[in-house]
């Protein structure tokens, strides 16, 4: 699976999936539930996420706020604890049982000097995370919800077949009444 | 073309469909299943539910049509009306020609699990046993009544044909949707 998603990097060699497979060695299984990542652990992995789905959510007093979600083929991590080395401030749970292949950033960092197309893969990946943090800073500005929903329809209709309403309703800001009220279809 | 050999040629067909779907499409994880490949075009599960439906109403549909009347003699060339010609002719896998589905038939948006793949292969196995009942029966028989509308009715060898082969070009289009993507950052 890993493998597979690789390959449809135009750009991969051989030898470099053969790396990359390679590396990303450690894998972990997480039953529906449990947490990959805690508040106030340092993300010191990046994971690529080969079956199942999780959550990214801020956890506050009174409720846990989702900012993200992960499911095959997403790579995840808690993103500013890995890159600045700093306690997440973000839970990471799977929503079902969820199968993962890690690689430390101390390995990553490697790899990344010593594959240029790798380097490349990344820096196109955090420009389209950049893009869908503008659009995703756009929905949160707009008043109406029907307006983020709609958005978010266009940009990922496959969320509404995999995560549960509850959590499509924490990401967009509304309550999950109001998300069904809209009628999504 | 002949009976036995058309009747063959759709065997070997729904065989090579029942495989493709248990070897290439029930190893894939749910949200490859879901995914669509653009916003307004069908995922996996969206592609096997329309054949579903079209299926649902085509296999009980043959089915009385086989069982209705005694066994006629088989006629030994399979023959085509002019609405069985025109209906293979927008469904043929080779035709790269987008069609609108009709509101009923179009699954986009349902919620869709993987039992999906089960009423597939399900599916195809009926449809292997109408097959081998089709033996006994003149093919061109007109007692298929047309899905929407049915005043109309289709010959028994041609709406035999027709499931096939609308089945095969939604096959190549679930192929295409099911490519594993690149993957991509989530934070």
């Amino acid at each position: 699976m890993f493998a597979d998603a690789l390959q449809q990097v135009p750009y991969f060699t051989a030898r470099e999936i053969e790396a990359l497979v390679a590396a990303w060695n450690k894998p972990i299984t997480l039953r529906r539930g449990e947490l990959l990542v805690q508040r106030g652990q340092v993300e010191r992995n990046l994971y690529f996420v080969r079956e199942g789905l999780m959550r990214i959510y801020y956890p506050t007093e009174t409720e846990e706020i989702c900012v993200g979600f992960a499911y095959p083929p997403s790579m995840v991590c808690s993103f500013p604890s890995f890159v600045q080395g700093t306690a997440s401030e973000y839970c990471i749970q799977a929503l079902r049982q969820t199968e993962l292949l890690g690689i430390s950033k101390a390995d990553f960092t490697a790899l990344l000097e010593l594959l240029p197309n790798l380097a490349r893969f990344w820096r196109e990946e955090l420009e389209k995370v950049l893009v869908g943090r503008i659009d995703r800073e756009i929905d949160l500005l707009l008043p109406e919800p029907e307006r983020r929903l709609e958005r978010l329809q266009r940009r990922s209709p496959h969320l509404f077949q995999l995560v549960p309403r509850k959590y499509i309703a924490s990401y967009l800001r509304m309550t999950p009444e109001t998300l069904s009220r809209l009628g999504h279809r | 073309m002949q009976s036995p050999a058309f009747l063959q040629q759709l065997q070997t067909a729904v065989r090579q469909l029942h495989a493709t779907v248990e070897t290439e499409l029930q190893p894939l994880p749910d949200a490859v299943l879901n995914r669509k490949p653009r916003p307004d075009g069908w995922s996996v599960l969206e592609c096997l539910e329309h054949l579903n439906r079209y299926a649902r109403y085509y296999l009980p549909a043959l089915t009385k049509a086989l069982n209705g009347r005694p066994a006629a003699a088989p006629a030994a060339e399979v023959r085509y009306s002019w609405l069985g010609r025109k209906s293979l002719d927008l469904v043929r896998p080779d035709n790269g020609r987008q069609h609108k589905t009709v509101k009923h038939m179009n699954p986009s948006g349902s919620q869709l699990h993987r039992a999906v793949l089960t009423e597939f292969l399900q599916h195809q196995a009926e449809l292997l046993a109408l097959l081998a009942s089709a033996r006994t029966t003149n093919l061109n028989r007109r007692t298929v009544p047309v899905e929407f509308f049915r005043l109309l009715k289709l010959r028994v060898g041609e709406t035999l044909e027709f499931v096939v082969r609308h089945q095969e070009r939604h096959l190549q289009q679930v192929l295409r949707a099911a490519q594993t993507a690149a993957p991509a950052l989530a934070v």
